[in-house]
């Protein structure tokens, strides 16, 4: 290891120093929401609180024994995980070719996805589609309408188009088709974008509510988002038509802050997971190999 | 070799054509469900785009609701609001774009410098948790974060002697507000991409520039930087198209009766102008209107862009 | 290359013609049994095939098939509306919202007759409330819904810190406007908290709102902005009204005292209780049912007050009165009066009299028939609900058990709550008749009492003028503007004449001319 130069260490200790205070705003929320969570409302305070002036678990309690919501949240892994798999392998097909010079209307194609990037026809028409295709209460008209997003796929193509020409080159020699080269060369060099646009695609889906709101009539099939919309929809009621008609109390912070990490935790668990992509070296190591 | 190329020439451009086509017919297989998905999801759909120049009905639906030309863009033009809220649209929207777009190009090259190791991990696991907080949960902890009486912000300003400030509702504070909390809850998030593009560099690059002595700092600025340019530059680019997007959920959420005249945007104006009441060819119009304007400066940035980098980075 | 791109777009067109229009939907009833599609109240979610839908399939002979919508109402609605999936019953908040829909033709019409004929509880309610509701249920001089009715509707009461005035030694609750005054100057300036800090105000008020903003103060000025105003046959604008001004002026007086909550911009009612649990205010304007312990509501109040302040009993902390009174005991806040939402029709039932017929009456033997009413909307006794009180019963109210009770989800896989007593009257869980069985007769009496002569009810029923869709956002936004800055003193209230000249040239003259050519056809 070569010897760092006392400038060198300065900016070392300002970088960690820099993250960590940035890590530690960057915990305000969600600390927040774990006070919130585990404090009953007697003890809530007007202003952010380190730690909870007491403790109670109940809306905790009520979350994990609703069944509800544990429906919602295999749902919403069902989703995310079917949607990911097949949104990730039609981004990488289009996106391939599209990073190609000598793609035949390659420019045709590209204003074409560009344009859906920037204009798009609206909820109405997108809505009578899905039911002309009879895809209304199923699993596909919240997969297939959200499959291909354009912006993942001029990312994605930016990360292909980065990658030396000269490998393509040195396998075509060898007789190898594009479907060869897409999945033995480029894939294994592209893991780190492949792991990006995966956690895109996945959280997309993940927080995706409103096309269940269109698409989905039935509530058994309802996802997570969809439940916590409908907390706070209801929490901001206060105007003509009443939520407590029946005088029934009204969902607590505690339980709204406990419901919205119930949501949120599953999905941050992913990252550290991909984490090992984005290693220094991945990439470079597999073209030495 | 030499033979085809010069019968390739005098081929005319249609055989050519067809050549190209079969050379690259696995690339356009490849291509054939995507090209398939856009025709279906986004092609069809985008005749709603007509609303925006008829009176939609939702009985008649698009063929038979009755044209209006421009008749939606002027009722939108006209408004008398509307000069202020594009003024305001514009100025959230550069504010957020001059502070909030290269942050998280500086958040990805300081992550870049840590060493490997759970630190590296957790810090950046915990700077991307903020994204995952909807507006709606991450205003009520701003408005008592910054509440002048009770909010932990204005207990260190007075700590150093000075008078508490009502941030949320104080015209001169209140953009500021929306540019930072959208950089606290997006940064983190935002620079994945970057850190995903940093884990491509040739390693070999830094080992000669330390042998010639560089400095850590010079080797960001003349390695790390350059090589994710052209992420940066397509991140760029896909962030001019919804330029006069400027944040309706985070606005909705945060503003009040006493910001309106800096906050009130394009989006929060017609959601209050439509509200309830199916006025779908308005929205569409306010919906065209910024795409127009996203597509205009796509275009001159990916000129711009393309022309910098020697045709090697665009869009299109 | 032009050939493919011709290819393409002729494939789009073919496609999208194809796609304009969904497949209309059969209204055959199959086997005699009458079947309808209902869109409830998106307030109240429910599952399909629940308990209670099959209760109500087996009572009535029919068959439902529910949409339950419970985010983004309108836009679900407007999609179903663009495929012609027109929902036979549907719930709809205001005029605003249904007017469109009978424009384009989405909706049947139900005639007075018809509802007379088929729902004579419903229909006989509504006349005795009050007969003008019929104006508002008309469009183009045809009546096209079915208008909700308000339950007992009583005004917001004072609620104050007692302990706070024992020890500031006010021994009379206030009531005029100066007593108001002298007591929160005292709660402003002698420390009642005893934190040693300045912190406490006299009270708050939803700073940005369009209705509540500062409403009990204007009631005792004899003024309620954005409340349409009759006064010998003359039609007039709250909110352009000199005792508005008046109003103002003592707002900002206040606000300059100190006893306002300067941050009452971003404060809403949610947030009134917690400020008045955090030691902040004095009072908070309430419901009366929502600070008495026999109610839900009011129990966990309570609980949470009593927990936060140790040693203090909520008898002793909270004393009730009435709203502040001006001049010649002028008082009252804002109420929504007689009339609330609506029901309306598909337009596939303008043809379906028999089915149009057999509806009206089950909605209205589930609101007015108390049995029926229980069981659509608590359910089960002993199972999803009990009396509050077993020992005193009936009147004691009702309660949903546990996991009713909190668990919002467990009530919408049995159907419960107001989804098919789609007729629930506002503030109540079934016709009032039923609702004041079921409640405490002396919280009535004291509600009552408490809120006398306090009636501020918008004279024309807040009716959908026909140049409200051009105008109505911009002036709504222009009030609670300017009237917060003249609250806060950012703008002078020497300019008031301007803000009036400013809110008639932009539009609130030509609403004013509709309201009373409004008021003159139908209401005088």
């Amino acid at each position: 290891m070569i010897k760092q130069t006392l400038s060198d260490r300065i900016l070392n200790v300002c970088i960690v120093l820099v993250i960590s205070v940035i890590s530690i705003v960057s915990l305000i929320p969600i600390w927040n929401a774990i006070v919130v969570s585990i404090t009953p409302s007697y003890a809530q305070s007007l202003s952010f609180s380190l730690l909870p002036k007491a403790i109670d678990f109940n809306a905790w309690k009520s979350i994990l024994c609703s069944e509800f919501m544990w429906k919602c949240f295999q749902n919403t892994v069902v989703r995310t995980v079917l949607g990911t798999a097949l949104s990730l392998v039609l981004t990488i097909l289009t996106a391939y070719p599209l990073s190609k010079k000598r793609l035949p209307f390659g420019c045709t194609f590209n204003a074409l996805l560009t344009f859906t990037m920037i204009f798009n026809g609206g909820m109405i028409p997108a809505y009578i589609l899905v039911k002309n295709l009879h895809l209304i209460d199923t699993l596909w008209s919240l997969l297939l309408p959200a499959a291909i997003s354009s912006y993942n796929v001029v990312v994605m193509r930016s990360f292909f188009a980065g990658l030396p020409d000269s490998l393509e080159e040195s396998a075509k020699l060898d007789g190898a088709n594009d479907f060869i080269i897409l999945t033995k060369i480029v894939l294994p060099l592209s893991l780190a974008s492949v792991a990006t646009i995966s956690l895109w695609i996945a959280v997309m889906h993940w927080n995706s509510w409103f096309d269940v709101v269109l698409y989905i009539n039935d509530r058994e099939k309802y996802v997570l988002q969809m439940v916590l919309k409908e907390f706070q929809e209801a929490s901001s009621i206060d105007t003509l038509e009443l939520g407590s008609t029946t005088g029934t109390a009204p969902t607590t912070e505690a339980v709204q802050n406990a419901s919205t990490l119930f949501v949120i935790i599953p999905i941050l668990m992913v990252y550290p997971f991909l984490q090992k992509y984005f290693m220094k070296g991945v990439t470079v190591g597999a073209v030495k190999g | 070799m030499k033979l085809n190329d010069t019968t390739a020439v005098k081929l005319n451009r249609k055989k050519q054509l067809s050549r190209e086509i079969w050379q690259n017919r696995y690339l356009l297989l490849m291509l054939l469900p995507g090209l398939a998905y856009f025709i279906i999801f986004k092609y069809i759909p985008m005749f709603g785009l007509t609303m925006a120049f008829q009176d939609y009905s939702l009985k008649e639906g698009i063929l038979g609701s009755q044209w209006v030309g421009l008749g939606q863009f002027k009722s939108l033009f006209s408004g008398a609001d509307f000069p202020l809220v594009l003024k305001n649209t514009i100025v959230i929207s550069l504010l957020k774009l001059v502070f909030g777009f290269p942050t998280p190009v500086i958040l990805a090259l300081m992550f870049n410098e840590l060493r490997e190791g759970p630190y590296k991990k957790i810090t950046q696991t915990i700077s991307y948790i903020p994204h995952f907080f909807s507006w709606v949960v991450m205003g009520a902890m701003l408005t008592s974060l910054l509440s002048p009486s009770t909010g932990i912000i204005n207990a260190i300003i007075q700590m150093f002697g000075m008078k508490p400030i009502y941030f949320i509702a104080d015209p001169k504070y209140f953009v500021g507000v929306l540019v930072v909390s959208d950089i606290w809850k997006e940064a983190g998030w935002n620079s994945v991409v970057y850190i995903a593009a940093l884990s491509g560099i040739n390693y070999e690059m830094h080992e000669a520039a330390i042998i010639d002595g560089a400095s850590r700092l010079k080797r960001i600025l003349y390695i790390n930087l350059p090589s994710i340019l052209p992420t940066v530059a397509i991140m760029l680019i896909l962030k001019m198209g919804g330029v006069l997007e400027a944040g309706f959920d985070q606005i909705f959420n945060l503003y009040n009766v006493a910001v309106y005249d800096v906050a009130d945007i394009i989006d929060t104006y017609t959601y209050r102008m439509g509200i309830g009441q199916y006025q779908y060819s308005y929205s569409a119009a306010a919906g065209m209107f910024k795409s127009v304007i996203g597509l205009i400066l796509v275009l001159i940035t990916n000129g711009l862009v393309r022309k910098m980098s020697d045709n090697e980075v665009s869009v299109f | 290359m032009k050939k493919i791109i011709c290819l393409m777009l002729t494939l789009v067109m073919a496609l999208s013609v194809a796609g304009c229009k969904g497949e209309k939907k059969a209204v055959s009833n199959e086997d005699g049994i009458i079947s309808f599609t209902m869109m409830g109240n998106p307030n109240h979610p429910t599952d399909k095939d629940t308990e209670t839908e099959k209760w109500i399939e087996e009572k009535y002979g029919v068959s439902i098939d529910v949409y339950s919508v419970t985010a983004s109402y309108y836009e679900k609605l407007a999609t179903m509306l663009a495929s012609d999936e027109v929902p036979d019953v549907m719930f709809i908040n205001e005029p605003q919202n249904w007017q469109p829909l009978v424009d384009q033709g989405f909706l049947a019409q139900v005639t007075k007759e018809q509802i007379k004929k088929y729902a004579p509880r419903h229909f006989a309610a509504i006349n005795e409330k009050d007969e003008r509701i019929w104006a508002i249920s008309s469009y183009k001089g045809e009546n096209w819904v079915l208008p909700k009715l308000m339950g007992d509707e009583y005004g917001t009461v004072t609620v104050w810190r007692k302990d706070w005035l024992d020890k500031l030694g006010i021994t009379k609750i206030p009531e005029t406007l100066e007593e108001f005054e002298a007591a929160y100057l005292k709660v402003r300036n002698e420390d009642p908290d005893g934190n040693g800090q300045k912190d406490t105000y006299g009270f708050t008020g939803c700073g940005g709102a369009t209705e509540r903003q500062f409403d009990q103060i204007f009631g005792a000025f004899g003024v309620m902005p954005g409340q349409w105003i009759v006064e010998n046959g003359k039609v007039s604008n709250g909110t352009v009204d000199d005792r508005a001004k008046e109003a103002l002026t003592l707002l900002h007086k206040w606000y300059e005292m100190e006893i306002i909550d300067p941050e009452m911009i971003t404060d809403t009612q949610q947030t009134y209780f917690p400020k008045f649990n955090a030691n902040r205010v004095a009072v908070i304007n309430t419901g009366y049912e929502n600070m008495i312990e026999t109610t839900a509501t009011g129990a966990s109040n309570k609980k949470n007050f009593e927990e936060a302040h140790p040693g203090v009993k909520w008898e002793d902390a909270v004393a009730f009165g009435s709203l502040p009174q001006g001049k010649d005991g002028t008082r009252g806040d804002w109420l929504w009066g007689p009339r609330a939402n609506f029901v309306v029709f598909g337009e596939q039932l303008s043809e379906n009299e028999e089915k149009l017929g057999k509806i009206l009456s089950i909605l209205d033997d589930i609101n007015y028939n108390e049995e029926n009413a229980i069981r659509a909307v608590w359910g089960e006794k002993g199972v999803t609900y009990d009396y509050i009180d077993p020992e005193v019963g009936v009147s004691s109210g009702l309660k949903f058990l546990a996991p009713y009770d909190t668990d919002t989800t467990a009530r919408s896989s049995k159907g419960l709550n107001g989804f098919f007593n789609i007729l629930t009257p506002a503030y109540g869980w079934a016709s009032a008749d039923i609702v004041r069985q079921y409640t405490d007769a002396s919280i009535f009496e004291t509600k009552a009492k408490l809120t006398e002569d306090t009636k501020y009810v918008d004279s024309l029923m807040r009716p959908y003028l026909a140049s409200a869709k051009r105008y109505q956002a911009d002036l709504d936004k222009l009030k609670t503007t300017a009237y917060s800055e003249f609250i806060t003193g950012a703008r002078d209230l020497e300019t008031w004449d301007d803000f009036v000249k400013e809110y008639m040239a932009k539009g609130g003259e030509q609403l004013q001319k509709e309201a009373q050519e409004f008021y003159d056809t139908n209401m005088k």
